[in-house]
């Protein structure tokens, strides 16, 4: 088992490189026209120059309070509504069809709608982001809730649970391996959410600046803040994964036995 | 006054889409005196199980009454206790937090709950075990676990719904002669649901034999071979008999589930 992952780990780093390295020699073969596609070269200089310049920083931070701002609000009422549609099925087949319609509706099309609602700055942003998130962690927290074991809360009310300590001691610890993982798709949702509504409207922002250099035909910059957006999701979403099987260290070893 | 009095007892499932019900256990008529250890056996299906489970008062009865010392069952209680086939361990908690569990809703303090662990987990062998998880445990230590959290909870009736099934033959065994170890020590009422013959003579004061569904008592059967029950009670011509007599009953309702 354990070759086998670095094996895999040396593949993939190998054709990684390969694959900088074709991307620089671009540069010089021409093979694609290098205006549109830069190289890692100028991609890292152009990237130091924006870290070095204060203002990226400030682009930076409104970006990060929408998406934690959203992020934030979606976990809560996400969780506490996943949580009652879980537990109780009315409440389910209530929310059930507004649910499925907004679910379906792809959030890049409502986009203009909440601008006319919120404005062009950061509070139609931060709605989008929540709007993004909210649907994961709603949905994966009233699965997870439901999926667990029956056996379980037989058991709980053989032994006298009364239906919170039900919820407690044994829903809500059962449930969490996928109410984590709503919460790290949410993350996901939730970047694509305030890029799309900064590139569509905004005064700043990484979107906005993603718009802007788009627009001068600045693919290094461009690319730069792609890998950049990039980067926050896969920490956040690297996060997530390690929390989960920090707090289910069992579930992994089920899947080896 | 029996321990616990089942009298004219039917059991209806009723299937809420389909609005089909079946009858699962039909006129049940049972005595078990205090600190009679008692095995139901039966074909699959026969409603040995849902017996149990209304014994617990997770079932209500359809007609009939079930008393214990005297008093109707209105839903689960602290004087019985259940031990399932397949363990019904909570994965994310250690076993010794899984022991605790009864005494936990219960209210108990942190401290009172270390120590009852502690107690029950040394009785059925498995103190070292307090900090590791049941992905960790055999099978037949993950059940010793359920035991441990029956008894924890310091119960009257001790209930065991094929607690054995879910582990290979050899285990079994062990497990059975552990399980008499267990409860001489306090001599609990027990009601043990099995498939196996061998497993209810070997156990019992008395065995109730069940029919195929709807189930029905087929017959009580005391059994007479002396305790402590070792290894030498399978050779006693006793045994033999009970064997003979049992396979014999359940024979014909095999046939019958068989469709013969």
């Amino acid at each position: 088992m354990y070759t086998s992952l670095s094996m895999r780990q040396r593949w993939g780093i190998g054709s990684f490189i390969v694959f900088l390295a074709l991307w620089e020699l671009n540069r010089h073969l021409a093979l694609i026209k290098p205006d549109l596609v830069s190289s890692p070269g100028r991609v890292i200089v152009a990237g130091w120059r924006l870290l070095t310049d204060g203002e990226f920083y400030s682009h930076l931070y409104v970006s990060m309070l929408e998406l934690f701002c959203g992020f934030f609000l979606a976990v809560v009422s996400g969780l506490i509504i996943g949580a009652l549609i879980g537990r109780y099925r009315i409440i389910g087949s209530l929310f059930d069809p507004l649910q499925m319609a907004l679910y379906s509706t792809p959030t890049v099309a409502l986009v203009p709608l909440f601008v006319l609602w919120f404005g062009v700055g950061v509070g139609s942003k931060v709605f989008i982001v929540f709007i993004a998130s909210f649907f994961p962690v709603l949905m994966n927290t009233a699965s997870g809730i439901r999926q667990v074991d029956p056996l379980l809360t037989r058991m709980s009310r053989s032994f006298g649970a009364t239906d919170w300590q039900m919820f407690q001691k044994v829903l809500l610890p059962g449930a969490l391996p996928a109410i984590i993982t709503g919460i790290r798709l949410g993350w996901g949702r939730g970047i694509i959410g305030f890029v799309i509504g900064e590139m569509y409207v905004s005064l700043k922002g990484l979107g906005y600046l993603i718009r802007t250099y788009g627009n001068a035909v600045q693919t290094d910059y461009l690319f730069f803040l792609v890998v950049f957006v990039a980067a926050i999701g896969l920490i956040g979403t690297n996060l997530f994964r390690r929390l989960e099987q920090t707090l289910s260290p069992w579930r992994e070893e089920e899947g080896t036995r | 006054m029996a321990h616990v009095s089942i009298r004219d007892l039917e059991i209806t499932y009723r299937h809420p889409q389909k609005n089909t019900e079946f009858v699962a256990i039909s006129g049940v008529n049972v005595d078990v005196e205090r600190g009679e250890f008692v095995t139901i056996v039966g074909p699959s299906g026969c409603g040995k199980s849902t017996l149990l489970l209304a014994i617990d008062g997770l079932l209500k009865p359809s007609a009939g009454e079930i008393l214990i010392a005297g008093r109707p069952v209105t839903g689960p209680g602290k004087d019985r206790a259940l031990v399932f086939q397949e363990f019904a361990l909570m994965p994310w908690r250690t076993n010794e937090r899984n022991t605790w569990f009864g005494n936990e809703l219960q209210g108990e303090k942190k401290q009172t709950l270390r120590e009852i662990a502690s107690r029950f987990l040394k009785l059925v062998g498995l103190e070292k075990f307090g900090q590791h998880y049941p992905h960790q445990l055999s099978g037949g230590m993950r059940q010793r676990v359920g035991i441990a959290r029956a008894l924890a909870v310091n119960p009257d009736i001790l209930l065991m719904d094929e607690p054995f099934g879910a582990l290979d033959a050899q285990t079994r065994e062990i497990m059975q002669t552990e399980l008499l170890r267990i409860w001489e020590e306090d001599r609990k009422t027990v009601l043990f649901v099995t498939h196996g013959i061998d497993e209810a003579i070997y156990l019992a004061d008395k065995i109730v034999v069940m029919s195929a569904r709807p189930g029905r008592v087929k017959e009580i059967i005391r059994v007479d071979l002396p305790r402590p029950r070792g290894m030498k009670v399978r050779e006693l011509p006793e045994y033999g008999r009970l064997r003979s007599h049992i396979w014999r009953l359940l024979e014909e309702e095999f046939a019958m589930v068989a469709g013969g």
